[in-house]
């Protein structure tokens, strides 16, 4: 990512500058280093659906730019907008009313949409996710956030986040090998190691 | 309570994550939609911001760098020229002299040598070809010592030059000036 690159390349302080003045080409450039990356993670939050992801990325941005004269360049700018991508797919979320932390328990251990036999690429078994769950592998797994990052931004407990992963994990793992899942759950096969304990 | 459980990913799971793509462009559609909705919104093209701050700050950069370059190229220019001009000068000065004194020199030998071809050796004419003649010798041999005042050949040739011409000490005149021009 293009934070700061040659000499006559502007720095991403010095094109929220001129975002901030108003200026269309400086936002251009700032749209153009943050947004690939940015927009990767919110159709991987979102689920994958890309017209969703798009305006979740409007919002983004709207919110970026009102925001930029008030960020104080603490965190690199990058990691603000991180910030904010997320927040605003929380409030996607819960405008289309979606149950963010559901009971891991309540869940199918193999999700509905995977067919007996047919093994998902990784991303469609994402996707595929309940949000949650997605959320806090996506956070955790692709973009290296820890549980307590995931806990501030996500605004839940570390031991959601920590629970949240664990189920992700496992019905990831069913969506990838369903055969093998059902076969572990008819054979009472153990597919954690080590599996939840309860205390 | 329960506890959460450790679940590491396995090496083929952490190298099937590591391996997902990163970024994706959603494309300039989106972009420009992006834009105009900032626009709608007061947040983009604000008064004073026709030309962009960034436009400003960019030709700042390129104006200083073309300016620091420029000044630069330009003195080591100028410097080599104002050298390459100075030489060729002297070396052309050097040149034309060499040749101007052979030009002379060879008038003046051939000059001299008419002498003896003029009819009556003694005639008034003929003494004051002569004395002409060396008076110039004289000159030039002066003239050589001043630039050449340490050769020894010359420094001779002056003083027998002198010692033959009593009056030339006893005069003072400075030989320089009593030079022949042609």
């Amino acid at each position: 990512m293009l934070a700061n690159s040659s000499p006559l390349s502007p720095t991403d302080r010095d094109l929220a500058d001129a975002v901030v003045a108003g200026a269309e080409d400086a936002f251009r450039d700032l749209y153009a280093r943050h947004t690939p990356r940015v927009f990767q993670l919110i159709r991987r939050l979102a689920g994958g659906e890309r017209a969703d992801a798009e305006d979740i990325l409007q919002d983004v941005w709207i919110q970026a730019v009102r925001a930029l004269p008030h960020f104080r360049w603490e965190a690199s700018f990058s990691t603000w907008l991180t910030g904010i991508a997320i927040n605003q797919t929380r409030t996607w979320w819960r405008k289309k009313g979606a149950r963010l932390f559901d009971s891991v328990e309540e869940l199918p251990l193999v999700a509905r949409e995977a067919p007996l036999g047919q093994r998902l690429d990784l991303e469609s078994a994402i996707s595929q996710l309940p949000d949650g769950r997605r959320a806090v592998l996506v956070l955790h797994d692709i973009e290296g956030l820890t549980h307590e990052e995931i806990a501030d931004r996500l605004g839940v407990a570390v031991g959601t986040s920590k629970s949240q992963l664990f189920a992700a994990r496992r019905t990831m793992r069913a969506h990838l090998d369903p055969d093998g899942a059902r076969r572990g759950q008819t054979s009472g096969e153990r597919r954690c190691d080590p599996c939840p304990k309860t205390t | 309570m329960r506890s959460v459980p450790e679940d590491n990913l396995n090496a083929q799971e952490k190298a099937a994550f590591a391996a997902l793509p990163r970024e994706v462009d959603p494309g300039h559609p989106t972009q420009d939609r992006i834009v105009r909705a900032l626009k709608q919104r007061g947040l983009l093209d604000r008064p004073g911001s026709s030309r962009g701050a960034l436009w400003w700050i960019r030709a700042a950069a390129a104006v200083l760098v073309l300016f620091g370059g420029g000044v630069a190229v330009g003195e080591l220019h100028a410097e080599r020229r104002a050298e390459r001009r100075l030489a060729l000068a002297r070396e052309q000065d050097r040149r034309e002299a060499a040749a101007l004194v052979q030009r002379t020199g060879s008038e003046w030998v051939a000059a001299v040598a008419q002498l003896g071809q003029i009819p009556g050796r003694d005639s008034d004419q003929a003494l004051q070809g002569r004395e002409v003649a060396v008076s110039a010798l004289l000159a030039a041999v002066t003239e050589l010592h001043q630039v050449a005042p340490n050769d020894p050949f010359t420094t001779r040739l002056l003083e027998a030059m002198a010692a033959g011409r009593p009056d030339y000490a006893v005069r003072g005149i400075q030989p320089s000036a009593r030079l022949i021009r042609y």
